[in-house]
């Protein structure tokens, strides 16, 4: 086991090409679905806040229910959608990096509009209605009080790249773990078990651990500075 | 109140019951596991000796580095020259021959590299990797993944990078990304048979010794006692008991699909072979 851990530990040290190809994609795909969560989220969730205090209520109910999805389900969905048999089987998107954020981003968004979502919730309705006397017109009316719940959606942010970046089961489902192509840090770990190759898989383990450990720090730096 | 904690205890007591069964952990691969063979005959072992079986399925190499490290019993593969190799280190012993059967070339029914046309296996091989067609690949430890590389080695020659998709997964994972792909890959016949209605795949070259695939079952040496009792009745049940019946019977999508090892042909050597004529060529 330690001889194992010392051989990982030359791999990312030795810079090993595939070792951080592999990192690369993860970072990649996940990046690319929290970006997708956060431009899709944030119009959502103010939507959602401006549209009374029962939709907002229904709105956190589904945005919770939704964050406990399973990854493999949301996995299997795809992949029947995308297969080419199923309905958007022309896209040509199964077993791409495309396909693998889209699953992370169903993964995502839900967390990110249940935070944000409730920290809107929050605020007092003064704070609108200030806003609405000065005459400030409403897309500026959404970037005042998007910023004043800044911390919320930082903390959100983070909180949402954890879990893209460390599901397994959407992006195996939907990615394939292909060589050079779909292979994740976590369906490396997980497949290339069956490999045997335990040095490789514990240094793709401690990569993983690391830079998830880092967005959870993030995380929490962002939620104590909140007021 | 009082029935609900005497249900309870009851319940705990059977589940201290269920757990002092005896229990061997058998490794084995994708390919066998995939096929639906185990799940299909190991409950009459249970049922004939109470002893009941936890199946892992791996490729093969981890199958035989889990012998290795002890975490299982019996070992049944696939990989001649592995076997050969963990035999002469002395991490596996009892080695014996169980079944065959032989592994499939697939691809799309349009079968644009015309493999269907081969001469032989090498041959289709050569072809895929000429006609610039897509093959999916193994790419782990396994039996299937150790034949494919022999083969394309046979063909001196093999896909470029981008055209030979490394997939990393079992086989029905890979059958599922060769579909998909409509790409051509090297499949073992009972999980294609066990896959094939989900499929657009189909055979397109199959036949010959070159894709002939044998399975063999061995044990970890250094078991004692009950633990080794029950991991011999397990393997003497399925090499020479009625395991051999239950093997024969297996049939997946309407097809045998695994051939026993006929008696009094040698089996004792990862390098032994069933007699040429009971080797199906179909």
């Amino acid at each position: 086991m330690f001889a194992e851990i010392g051989r990982a530990l030359a791999l990312i040290v030795n810079r090993d090409v595939e070792v951080w190809q592999i990192t690369g994609v993860s970072i990649a795909v996940s990046t690319a679905a929290v970006i997708a969560a956060v431009a899709l989220g944030l119009p959502l969730t103010y939507a959602l806040a401006r549209s009374g205090p029962r939709s907002t209520r229904i709105g956190i109910w589904a945005a919770h229910s939704a964050a406990a999805l399973p990854t493999v389900v949301v996995g299997l969905t795809l992949y029947f959608a995308l297969s080419a048999a199923g309905p958007l089987g022309w896209t040509k998107l199964l077993y791409t990096r495309t396909a693998m954020s889209i699953g992370q981003l169903v993964l995502a968004l839900p967390l990110l509009v249940a935070v944000v979502l409730g920290a809107l919730h929050r605020l007092p309705a003064s704070a609108s209605e200030a806003l609405i006397t000065h005459g400030v017109t409403p897309p500026r009316r959404m970037g005042w009080l998007l910023w004043e719940v800044k911390s919320a959606i930082a903390s959100a942010t983070f909180l949402a790249f954890s879990r893209a970046f460390t599901e397994l089961g959407s992006a195996l489902i939907v990615g394939g773990n292909i060589r050079g192509a779909t292979r994740t840090l976590t369906t490396y770990v997980a497949l290339e078990y069956n490999r045997g190759d335990d040095a490789r898989a514990i240094a793709l383990g401690l990569i993983l651990l690391v830079v998830a450990l880092i967005a959870n720090g993030l995380m929490h730096a962002f939620m104590t500075e909140q007021p | 109140m009082k029935r609900a904690v005497l249900a309870l205890m009851c319940l705990a007591a059977a589940a201290g019951c269920r757990s002092k069964q005896d229990v061997v952990r058998m490794a084995t691969t994708t390919s066998v596991e995939n096929s639906g063979l185990l799940a299909r005959i190991l409950p009459a072992f249970t049922q004939d000796t109470r002893v009941s079986v936890e199946v892992l399925a791996v490729g093969s190499g981890q199958a035989l580095n889990l012998l290795k490290r002890g975490e299982a019993a019996v070992g049944l593969t696939h990989d001649p020259a592995a076997e050969a190799a963990a035999l002469s280190a002395g991490v596996i012993t009892g080695y014996r021959k169980i079944m065959f059967n032989d592994f499939v070339v697939v691809g799309p029914p349009a079968d644009p590299a015309g493999i269907a046309r081969s001469s032989d296996a090498v041959d289709a091989f050569a072809r895929i990797a000429d006609r610039d067609a897509v093959f999916v690949s193994r790419g782990d430890a396994s039996g299937t993944y150790s034949r494919e590389q022999e083969l394309w080695t046979l063909a001196k020659r093999r896909p470029v990078p981008h055209r030979l998709v490394e997939v990393g997964q079992g086989m029905g994972g890979t059958l599922r990304v060769a579909n998909e792909m409509s790409a051509y890959t090297l499949s073992d016949r009972a999980t294609f048979e066990q896959f094939r209605p989900a499929l657009r795949l189909t055979i397109l070259y199959e036949g010959g010794s070159a894709l002939l695939n044998t399975y063999a079952l061995f044990l970890r040496p250094g078991l004692t006692g009950r633990g080794l009792a029950d991991a011999s009745a397990l393997a003497d049940w399925l090499t020479d008991g009625a395991g051999r019946q239950h093997i024969a019977a297996f049939v997946a999508n309407g097809q045998r699909v695994f051939e026993v090892w006929p008696l009094g042909t040698p089996r004792g050597s990862p390098v032994d072979l069933p007699s040429p004529a009971l080797v199906h060529v179909r």
